[in-house]
């Protein structure tokens, strides 16, 4: 979402909005993350809600120079709107907090899991020397959520994006989609071997939709698309991640997410 | 001899000289800012397209109905937002009276600040105002709003004062204006339709006990049937209102003080005599808050049920004592700070204390939101700010759960019992009737 915030009315048709604090300084503390990357876009990604605090995610891409698909990087922060960049997580450890149901703290040392591994090593006089075993701390689980959420939910409307002759992704004029599942693509590197060949043989250059698409995702029902009263502000809901949004009206587009991080693991069981 | 030298390079509808005059033309028409970055993309767009340079100021189809749509819409929204005129337009009918409906506008302030957007406020105040004159009914206010997969619901809750014939009910159904049925429900998918909000169906205790078992996403229709495990009786509608009174009797919260336990009835309760809402620093912790609403019994109801044809041998009261030990009434008027992990508080806004116009400086003003939200069905919030107190839900309709959610398994079909072997029939010989011994 751009940090214009304008596009806060979309994100209210799932009741959810930031206040007017929150909107100053997360402007602020956006802008200061380009001091020190230039990036061509740093969107607000969207806030994770925890029980003492929040965390807010920013997100920044970079489109010149990149074969195939821009390069995203992720930016956390607390309640101090100081960002950092998001660390990698333990990936053993990650597949289990997929499933995890308690709400996040807000304290981002809070540990998780405790690992059993030590590491430990020998110097030269033979002492086995142990470092304090490091513990899957919530911090993980928060940049665990935030790549899932971004490789699963995240997506765009079809003939937003073009491929450049040189595979690299430009914005186009945007027009507006009519509120069909078709209409919406995957805003990832494709991963589904019909979009890949179509790229591979470079004709993705001349189609709108190069990109996988929603309607493949299994199951299909995970995907909720509404419009508001006056039918042109259209959102598209995911069911699994209650909270993440993709919205569009005839001039503008993007996503956000907006809830408390914790997945709906047994939604198939919900309908 | 340019144009003709460009009029060469051609396909089979137009030529080179041609497809410049129209791109050119778009481009213009357009304006964009990037122009130099999105040519190419322009380029394709006229090819695909078909653009033609003299039918610039042409609409295409799609454009047109686009605007008749919105037309609709618009008109359709004006007479939501003007007067409510319950006649004709040749003979407008004023609204007599409509019930008390809390400004909305004014609440939605308080609830950005607690990071929730109402969407559309004015549209729902409005047509909140019109479902209050055409059903009459008092005590409105908007509940909040219930996310589904294809539509969501605006439900408002209320008092319905006009006659309503239920029909009869079994002895076990609280019937209308009693127990869980108190108040009544009005659901809605589409605010620009007046006719749209539809009023939820009484609930039995049956349906409140299964709800408690399932756990569901809404579809957005009501008459949607709901096939679960175990088997909810009743269609969409009902279960939306099971919903949301398990939602209302648990979670709806005021600050301690205001009502005291009725002396004798210790189930009633009363409001405080000379209560006044306290400032803003008496309500910043969770203890400083109670539960208002009874809890819903494991029976489903709100108030136990006595048979009226009790068996021999048993007193009216024994029999009352020996089901209210079995299933135990809450304390009424709770504090919310004994439910382990159910709430979380957070103060917003700006918490200076200023002082107040008048000489006395006892009283200081503070603009600070108090938000309470609540852990156990997520999506429900109260705010209090300057003495305004509020609550609302946004969610999709059910509770946090710690665990996986897995459905009853459906009991076992029973095999069929094997036929047993067949017997071959007696075969005795055909009798033959005795002669008479002589």
């Amino acid at each position: 979402m751009d940090i214009s915030f304008n596009d806060l009315k979309f994100i209210q048709q799932i009741g959810q909005t930031l206040n007017l604090e929150e909107r100053i300084k997360l402007k602020l503390a956006i802008l200061k993350i380009q001091e020190h990357y230039t990036f061509d876009e740093v969107l607000f990604w969207g806030r994770v809600e925890g029980v003492e605090k929040d965390y807010y995610i920013a997100m920044g891409i970079q489109y010149k120079g990149q074969y195939e698909f821009p390069l995203k990087k992720f930016y956390w922060s607390s309640n101090n709107y100081h960002f950092a960049e998001l660390p990698k997580y333990n990936e053993e450890y990650a597949l289990r907090a997929e499933n995890l149901r308690e709400p996040f703290t807000g304290q981002h040392e809070h540990i998780v899991f405790k690992t059993e591994e030590e590491i430990n090593f020998e110097d030269s006089l033979e002492i086995p020397a142990q470092l304090p075993a490091k513990h899957f701390s919530e911090l993980e689980r928060l940049s665990f959520v935030v790549q899932q959420i971004e490789f699963q939910c995240a997506s765009i409307p079809v003939g937003s994006y073009r491929l450049t002759p040189t595979h690299e992704l430009i914005r186009k004029t945007f027009k507006g989609v009519k509120p069909e599942l078709k209409n919406y693509q995957h805003f990832r590197a494709p991963i589904r071997k019909d979009k890949q060949d179509l790229i591979a043989r470079d004709e993705a250059l001349y189609k709108e939709d190069f990109l996988d698409s929603l309607v493949e995702d299994s199951p299909n029902q995970q995907w909720s698309l509404q419009t508001d009263s006056t039918q042109r502000n259209i959102t598209l809901r995911n069911l699994i991640w209650p909270g993440y949004v993709t919205y569009n009206n005839d001039y503008t587009f993007g996503y956000a997410y907006f809830g408390d991080g914790i997945k709906n693991s047994d939604f198939e069981f919900l309908l | 001899m340019l144009k003709e030298k460009l009029q060469e390079v051609k396909d089979q509808n137009t030529n080179l000289y041609e497809h410049l005059n129209n791109l050119l033309t778009k481009i213009l028409l357009d304006n964009p800012k990037n122009a130099f970055e999105l040519f190419e993309d322009y380029s394709f767009q006229v090819k695909s397209n078909g653009f033609k340079f003299e039918k610039y100021d042409e609409f295409d189809n799609a454009e047109r109905s686009k605007i008749k749509m919105d037309q609709s819409i618009q008109q359709k929204t004006l007479k939501l937002i003007n007067k409510i005129n319950l006649g004709t337009d040749e003979e407008p009918q004023e609204a007599t009276q409509t019930g008390y409906l809390p400004n909305l506008i004014e609440e939605s302030y308080l609830y950005e600040w607690a990071g929730i957007g109402i969407d559309e406020n004015y549209k729902i105040f409005k047509a909140l105002t019109l479902l209050s004159v055409t059903k009459q009914a008092s005590k409105l206010r908007f509940w909040g709003k219930i996310m589904g997969r294809q539509k969501d619901y605006y439900i408002a809750e209320g008092i319905a004062t006009t006659q309503v014939e239920d029909g009869e009910l079994p002895p076990e159904v609280e019937p209308r204006g009693t127990g869980v049925n108190t108040k009544s429900y009005w659901a809605c998918n589409d605010l620009l339709n007046d006719k749209d909000w539809i009023e939820l169906p009484l609930i039995t205790p049956q349906q409140i006990n299964t709800s408690r078992q399932i756990k569901y996403i809404f579809t957005g229709n009501l008459e949607n049937d709901v096939i679960t495990n175990p088997y909810f009786f009743g269609k969409e509608k009902h279960l939306l209102k099971a919903q949301i009174v398990r939602i209302t009797q648990s979670t709806v919260i005021i600050p301690k003080g205001q009502y005291i336990l009725r002396e004798g009835e210790p189930r009633e309760i009363d409001p405080a005599p000379e209560y006044k809402l306290p400032g803003f620093h008496d309500l910043k912790t969770l203890n400083d808050w109670i539960h208002f609403n009874q809890n819903i019994l494991n029976c489903g109801r709100l108030v136990h049920l006595i048979p009226s044809e009790l068996p021999e041998g048993i007193e009216p009261e024994a029999y009352q004592k020996q089901i209210e030990n079995a299933d135990p009434f809450e304390n009424r008027l709770k504090p919310i700070s004994n439910d382990k992990n159910a709430w979380k508080i957070r103060i917003v806004g700006d918490t200076t204390d200023y002082n107040p116009l008048s000489k006395d400086t006892n009283n200081k003003v503070n603009n600070g939101v108090i938000i309470i939200k609540s852990l156990v069905w997520p999506g429900l919030v109260t705010v209090y700010s300057n003495k305004v107190l509020s609550q609302l839900y946004y969610g999709y309709g059910y509770k946090a759960t710690n665990n996986h959610f897995y459905p009853k398994q459906p009991q076992q079909v029973q095999s069929e019992q094997p036929d047993l072997p067949e017997q071959p029939e007696p075969n005795f010989p055909a009798e033959v009737p005795q002669q008479p011994q002589d």
